[in-house]
């Protein structure tokens, strides 16, 4: 279940960092279009409770997942300093189309850079947890960053369970056990 | 050219220059061709061409008259001219072809006679070293010209004599053969010489048109079709090595057969198939002579002969270029409507700044009509298919069937024209297979022995109306009756109007088997059809008079960028509903929505049952109209039935630019796409179609 892809595999570069609950996650910065604050979303029926609906992008038709949803984890508790953003982010589907897609995260850190010794592969979860779409971690500051594979988060189907991770020490904003 | 005497070859451009400048207003060229002329038919070379020779003989006399007076020259005369110099061209350049020549077994003179080469078909193998960018050119204009010899010739048909109408659609093969020989591509050349050989004879008045000339140039016609598709089946393969082979060796066998028949020494001028190269250098030279319109005929203005020559121009775009250009005015027609709402603008009613908003929305919009009118193509193209379509037909069915073309100037976007393509030619089939009797049985009837197919277009409230009628039979409304309950589509109590009973004819699975020809019964019915025409976000009725024909009406958005749409709330969601699919829109009364048992509910109106659609409840959507007479009612046409779906309130009718919801959103239910509404947040379009179909399936199942 859980791979161990080899550490020269994950590109040096810059990341974007955003948080959700209380953990860090970077994605290459050059698949981010933009970010953007949260705008209203029409509802598209009859969806995965992830995927949230679609918004207008300067006319282009976006859509829109909530990466709390996706991940299981609980639905945040909004408070007064809402610092949600939408990041549009681009991403290859299966059959190698170009598409984007928005990503409500709670709050968009920073872009940094990071050197090969700050990378390292994905530690074994075990089987209870699904890395596919990890490409690796990062330590940076004193905290570790989860390295996304976007192409295979947004093409994955079925429930993804982010759980039981050991490598953070915030529970309570952020696991939902299954 | 290796091997041609480079003397002769210059005396030949002196020719083909000299030409470019000959017209019947400006005769001095005359006096060069004519010593032109004199120097080659001094030439050995064409002791072999007898053909050739006669023909440069007689134009020298015809010279000779010209210049004393006797006869006047005419227009006709200079094309002549060129024809007669190309043929000359060949005649020269021909017996010295380097590379394989395929022989004809009926000229007398015959070089080298490969036999060999004519047991084989030939083939076509694209090689890298091709210009594929200029094969693919040639692959898009081959169609179009292909498609302007087939309804030429079809004009031909029934008017042997219609000069122009030869003269272009001879022009056509002339361009055609030039693109092959241009590309190498020997065997399409070949087929195109032979067929554009049996026009020239045709010109020459020394063969009529008769069906048979007809037949085999829709023949060949179809056979250079079948090359050109196979090219750009090879062009968009990764492997373009594979052979390209379609039989032609019968069919140009046929054509030299005919030829030879028809008229004493062999008609044509050269015998001699060109091999490529030369073709190559034949048609440079023949380029660089105005041949009105021979190599740069705009499509359009020679597809029909009712059609005035020239004034226009065209130029050939990307249609993704114009797509783009077509969605980005829908942008800034968005924007502008955001603009002049937005309220702060409001406020600012002083300053004089009103004149100006009004000056930007009339010029958003005269700039979005003309951005659509860019899409939009007159539906001639969909049509002319169709009259080769009833030719086919009426000769394998031995019918006698006319079929009378109205309005195809009229206007549609392009996409729905190509789409219309498959419906309408299922439709004529119909019409002419179950429609139109056989010549005995109409004479019997007091009809006249040849029946008309009519195929008309017009505009038509703010879309296109295409009607299909014929004087055949018609459809005999108890019979179909009858086999919709043996289908078990309706059961034997059902009272079902006229109309309705029509209307069954769309339902899947419904064919009436007495009908069922090799043509047109082939299982994929009027269901089909109906389904082409729903998605194109059209509609489609049937009216049929026993004994005196049938009537399909099919009624199409102009364009399908942008829909006509009627803004609903359920909840707190805004949906788009296509106005061409609502029928009504009513708020029910109490009393008139009706549980029943285990099929859900309908609402009656004016003693019809209604299946009604809950869309709170398909949509999965929090509402706060649980009472159906608190929200509003909208009919609309769902797969032929009718469905009435409980909105909370109606918002209003808007034109918007349709946006498709892209990869995440292909297995969505209920929706067709989405649209920015003017306040720049984003309402989805329902489909009426699949909204309908979670229903049960029963027809009329409460009635």
């Amino acid at each position: 279940m859980s791979t161990t892809p080899a550490i020269n595999k994950i590109p040096i570069g810059k990341y974007l960092t955003f948080m959700l609950g209380a953990e860090y996650f970077s994605l290459p910065v050059l698949q981010v279009r933009e970010i953007i604050r949260l705008c209203p979303i029409t509802t598209v029926p009859r969806m995965p409770p992830y995927i949230k609906g679609v918004i207008n992008l300067r006319g282009k038709i976006i859509p829109v997942i909530d990466l709390r949803e996706r991940f299981s984890m609980n639905s945040m508790v909004i408070s007064e300093d809402d610092r949600r953003c939408i990041i549009v982010v681009q991403f290859k589907t299966h059959d190698a189309l170009v598409q984007n897609m928005g990503m409500i995260v709670d709050v968009v850190e920073e872009v940094s850079q990071f050197l090969e010794g700050d990378l390292e592969s994905t530690p074994d979860f075990g089987s209870s947890l699904d890395s596919r779409f990890i490409i690796g971690m990062a330590k940076s500051r004193g905290s570790v960053r989860t390295l996304l594979d976007l192409d295979r988060l947004l093409t994955m189907e079925g429930v993804i369970q982010l759980a039981n991770t050991s490598y953070t020490a915030a529970p309570e904003a952020g696991g939902a056990v299954a | 050219m290796t091997g041609l005497d480079s003397n002769l070859s210059q005396v030949l451009q002196l020719i083909a220059t000299e030409l470019a400048f000959l017209s019947p207003e400006s005769p001095e060229p005359l006096v060069v061709i004519s010593g032109a002329l004199a120097t080659l038919a001094q030439s050995p070379m064409l002791l072999s061409h007898q053909e050739a020779l006669s023909q440069l003989r007689h134009e020298r006399e015809w010279i000779d008259r010209v210049q004393s007076g006797q006869v006047q020259m005419l227009e006709a005369d200079v094309k002549r001219l060129q024809v007669t110099y190309s043929s000359l061209e060949e005649a020269f350049y021909a017996p010295v072809a380097p590379g394989s020549t395929i022989a004809q077994a009926t000229s007398p003179p015959q070089p080298i006679p490969v036999e060999a080469d004519q047991q084989k078909e030939p083939t076509i193998i694209i090689q890298d070293s091709d210009d594929l960018e200029l094969m693919n050119e040639f692959c898009n204009e081959g169609r179009d010209l292909l498609e302007q010899i087939e309804s030429g010739v079809l004009v031909l048909e029934t008017q042997p004599q219609h000069k122009d109408m030869l003269n272009q659609v001879f022009r056509a093969f002339h361009t055609f053969k030039g693109g092959a020989g241009f590309l190498g591509l020997a065997p399409v050349n070949h087929l195109a010489h032979e067929l554009e050989s049996l026009l020239d004879a045709a010109r020459n008045g020394r063969i009529d048109i008769t069906p048979r000339v007809i037949d085999l140039i829709l023949t060949g016609g179809d056979a250079m079709r079948q090359f050109v598709d196979l090219i750009s089946q090879r062009l968009a393969q990764a492997d373009k090595s594979q052979a390209i082979q379609v039989p032609v060796l019968a069919l140009m066998a046929r054509v030299k057969a005919f030829l030879a028949g028809e008229d004493e020494p062999a008609p044509k001028k050269i015998d001699q198939l060109v091999a490529p190269e030369p073709t190559v250098a034949v048609k440079q030279e023949i380029e660089s002579i105005p041949t009105p319109k021979a190599t740069v005929a705009p499509l359009k203005k020679s597809s029909d002969a009712s059609h005035p020559e020239g004034l226009v121009n065209f130029v050939k775009l990307d249609t993704q270029k114009l797509d783009q250009l077509v969605d980005l005015v829908g942008e800034l027609v968005i924007a502008q409507s955001m603009v002049v709402q937005h309220p702060h603008v409001k406020e600012l009613e002083s300053g004089g700044l009103a004149p100006h908003l009004r000056l930007l929305a009339r010029i958003t919009s005269d700039l979005q009509h003309n951005a659509m009118s860019l899409r939009m193509v007159p539906i001639r193209g969909a049509f002319q298919k169709m009259s080769r379509l009833v030719r086919d037909l009426s000769v394998t069915q031995h019918k006698k069937v006319h079929l009378q073309l109205l309005g195809e100037d009229t206007e549609i976007d392009r996409n729905i024209v190509e789409e219309l393509a498959d419906p309408l030619m299922h439709m004529i089939r119909n019409a002419v297979d179950h429609g139109i009797e056989s010549p005995d049985l109409r004479t019997e009837q007091g009809k006249p022995a040849q029946g008309t197919v009519k195929l008309q277009a017009s505009h038509q409230g703010g879309g296109i109306v295409i009607r299909i009628s014929d004087d055949g039979k018609g459809m005999d409304p108890e019979r179909i009756r009858q086999k919709a309950i043996e289908k078990r589509l309706i059961s034997v109590d059902d009272v079902l109007s006229t109309v309705e009973i029509f209307d069954l004819i769309f339902q899947p699975g419904f064919s009436t088997a007495e009908t069922i020809t090799d043509i047109s019964g082939r299982g994929v019915g009027m269901d089909v059809v109906r389904g082409h025409i729903s998605r194109l976000r059209g509609r489609i009725e049937v009216a049929s008079t026993l004994g005196q024909g049938s009537e399909f009406t099919i009624r199409l958005p102009l364009t399908l960028a942008i829909i006509d749409g009627m803004l609903v709330s359920v909840g707190d969601e805004r949906f788009i509903l296509p106005t061409l699919s609502i029928r009504e829109c009513f708020r029910p009364s109490p009393g008139m929505v009706h549980s029943v048992q285990g099929r859900g509910e309908v609402v009656k109106v004016r003693d019809k049952l209604i299946p009604l659609v809950r869309l709170s409840q398909q949509l999965e959507i929090h509402s706060s109209v649980k009472d159906p007479t608190d929200g509003i009612v909208v009919v609309v046409d769902s797969r032929s039935q009718w469905r009435g779906l409980l909105v909370d309130r109606l918002i209003g009718k808007n034109e918007v630019v349709i946006k498709a919801l892209g990869h995440t959103f292909k297995h969505a239910y209920g929706l067709s796409g989405s649209a920015i509404l003017g306040d720049g947040r984003v309402a989805l379009i329902l489909d009426p179609d699949s909204l309908g179909n979670l229903q049960p399936t029963a027809y009329r199942s409460a009635a």
